[in-house]
């Protein structure tokens, strides 16, 4: 058996030392590979199963049939198509927002950063609902907004589409997510050196190349977890627009009613599992994006 | 335009609030100039290289580079270039593109940016390391991709901050052998801030002395070295023996004793005496002015030895005694008389 000497100065006898620090790893992934399988990996492919059966006089046969896949990419392919413009949106919003705050907190704030980094973290714990319910009092029919707009006689009628819209959707999880975009970028920000930034100014570098040059080909990891975590949560949610979007129909809506009134879950699973697929692919392709981002 | 000098600092002062890092000052840099900026830690002369590059907008006065009032230009619009302490090179790219980066923004095109980022990376020694990331580098190398990456843009003014300070002796004396070739060999003007006296010794054509954020001298080298104006610049660059005398009516008496004339304004006066400049015992005649003192100390430095002699006042005087000087070898606690040349000494205003 070799001996060999780490930096550290422990003497690692080869062989023996490997082979139990190879056990305790496993051993500290068991409990996060039970929960895993069976919270997840489990109900995914039961779901999976489930996504081909069918559903006959209110019960759910055995089946092997793509007709739920050709109703899920059939009949629903324009929601889904819709939901995923307003997660882009969403999840773009967020992102970029989240970045500028970020690159404030890392380089402009100075003795305020740490203060900044409390403000948005705090935000956290207001809860989502809690926002959702801001967002109305203040763009509701008996909003802050509206009222004001009455009071002053510039309007006769409340503006519904102010809430209950599209757009209201998309304020709502920009306001919720923009903290879960800020931490990973600022997280990313932390390894750039102030003197990178400086050198690219002095090179000739406008403001936006450095950030097109320097600062997203160095935060790209930051980046794509701000996007996918903001991409993913907006394109899975049916409890915003549900509240906020009034009468626009999303796809997790769709998904949910399968479940529950339509009663119809081989079709959610279908439904669940396309949009799976499709939000993998999104994200492998933004992430394909980033990579080829590379100054000119 | 060389009289009026390449870059001009008019009045040019930094504060922040109620701390003032730079008072106001005024600074020709010459045309060809190696100038060295050189104070402790915390005397402005990082701010005052920060002003001349664009970093730092100064607080009132002017900077002219090559006639032209850049004071509020940022820097990616001044006719200079910086190395900074950090170095900032970019990470993500390699040794070629982080040296062809400037050009790339000026939109030069690729034959000639390929064209120029060999022409530099062969100056500066780098032709093996261009398709090397930057993590793979050693120091030195680094070092050397931030020099190539601001010289490749032929800057009027090179301005370096501490550029030898990361690294470990034996390369700082190579890298110092390099910046000095490299000045000649492009004929460049170099602005450099240092804290280390020897370094601005060996390296640089004029050296501008600062303290508490005041300029406090510039000359040569030499100039400054043999007649510091002040007891900050005696003490800083080198070490001297900084000695109390009264003046009275054109008759100087130092407080250890001794006395010439000189002529000036009555009251106390210091003067300054460099330690290799002191004969132990000179012979009658060779020394202008002599003192008695007590030897306290005699260490062997191999090129020197080094005195420590008590004076009648009290004071303490270090002098250098050649090696080679096989005379007298006077031991501690003997009586001796030490002096030196009139030319020897320095009076200084503070």
């Amino acid at each position: 058996m070799k001996a060999s000497r780490r930096p550290d100065g422990l003497v690692i006898r080869d062989g023996a030392m490997r082979i139990r620090g190879q056990w305790s790893v496993a051993w500290m992934m068991t409990p996060v590979a039970i929960i895993f399988t069976l919270l997840f990996i489990l109900p995914s492919l039961n779901y999976f199963v489930l996504s081909f059966w069918r559903v006959a006089a209110f019960r759910v046969v055995p089946d092997f049939s793509f007709a739920n896949y050709a109703r899920a990419l059939g009949q629903h392919l324009p929601v889904l198509l819709y939901t995923f413009k307003l997660a882009l949106l969403t999840a773009v919003t967020t992102t970029v927002l989240g970045f500028l705050l970020a690159y404030v907190i890392r380089f402009r704030a100075g003795r305020l950063a740490p203060f900044l980094l409390l403000v948005t973290l705090l935000t956290l714990f207001g809860g989502y609902l809690m926002k959702v319910y801001a967002w109305k009092t203040i763009l509701g029919n008996e909003g802050v907004i509206n009222t004001a707009l009455l009071g002053l006689g510039l309007i006769d009628q409340p503006i519904t589409s102010l809430f209950y819209s599209p757009g209201a959707v998309v304020v709502t999880l920009v306001h919720f997510l923009l903290p879960f975009a800020v931490l990973p970028i600022f997280s990313s920000l932390r390894g750039v050196e102030e003197a990178e930034i400086e050198s690219a100014r002095d090179l000739g570098a406008s403001g936006w190349r450095v950030v097109s040059d320097i600062l997203v080909p160095r935060c790209q990891t930051g980046i794509l977890a701000a996007f996918s975590l903001c991409f993913l949560a907006a394109v899975g949610d049916y409890v915003t627009p549900a509240i906020v979007g009034g009468t626009i129909s999303m796809f997790g809506r769709i998904i949910e009613s399968q479940f529950g009134q339509a009663f119809n879950a081989p079709l959610g699973a279908a439904l669940s599992f396309v949009m799976l697929f499709a939000s993998a692919l999104v994200l492998i392709t933004a992430g394909l994006l980033l990579r080829l981002w590379r100054p000119r | 335009m060389s009289e009026n000098g390449l870059v001009r600092l008019e009045g040019v002062s930094v504060s922040y609030g109620t701390f003032h890092a730079l008072r106001p000052l005024d600074l020709t840099i010459g045309h060809g100039d190696f100038l060295a900026i050189l104070g402790p830690s915390g005397c402005g002369k990082t701010t005052l290289l920060r002003a001349i590059g664009g970093f730092q907008r100064p607080t009132s006065g002017r900077i002219l580079i090559d006639g032209q009032d850049v004071t509020a230009l940022g820097p990616e619009k001044r006719p200079s270039n910086t190395v900074f302490q950090g170095y900032g090179l970019f990470p993500h790219l390699n040794v070629r593109q982080n040296i062809g980066y400037g050009l790339r923004i000026a939109g030069r095109g690729r034959p000639d940016i390929a064209r120029e980022v060999e022409h530099i990376a062969a100056l500066v020694r780098l032709q093996e390391y261009l398709d090397r990331p930057i993590d793979k580098l050693s120091g030195g190398q680094r070092q050397r991709v931030a020099l190539a990456r601001a010289l490749v843009m032929r800057p009027k003014v090179l301005l370096l901050d501490e550029p030898l300070a990361a690294l470990d002796l034996k390369l700082r004396q190579t890298m110092q052998e390099e910046l000095r070739r490299i000045h000649r060999e492009i004929g460049g003007t170099f602005v450099f801030v240092t804290h280390d006296q020897s370094e601005a010794l060996s390296l640089a054509t004029r050296i501008a002395v600062m303290n508490e954020g005041h300029l406090v001298q510039i000359g040569s080298p030499e100039e400054i070295y043999q007649r510091p104006k002040s007891r900050f610049v005696a003490t800083f660059l080198g070490e001297a023996n900084v000695l109390a005398a009264t003046r009275r009516a054109g008759h100087v008496t130092l407080a250890a004793g001794g006395s010439f004339t000189s002529r000036g304004a009555d009251g106390d006066i210091a003067i300054a005496v460099r330690p290799e400049v002191i004969k132990i015992a000179p012979s009658p005649g060779a020394a202008g002015l002599t003192l008695r003192g007590r030897v306290r100390d005699r260490v062997y430095l191999g090129s020197h030895l080094r005195y420590e002699i008590g004076l009648a006042d009290g004071g303490r005087l270090v002098a250098a005694a050649d090696t080679a000087d096989r005379r007298n070898l006077p031991a501690p606690g003997e009586e001796i008389t030490v002096g030196w040349a009139h030319d020897a000494q320095v009076l200084l205003d503070t």
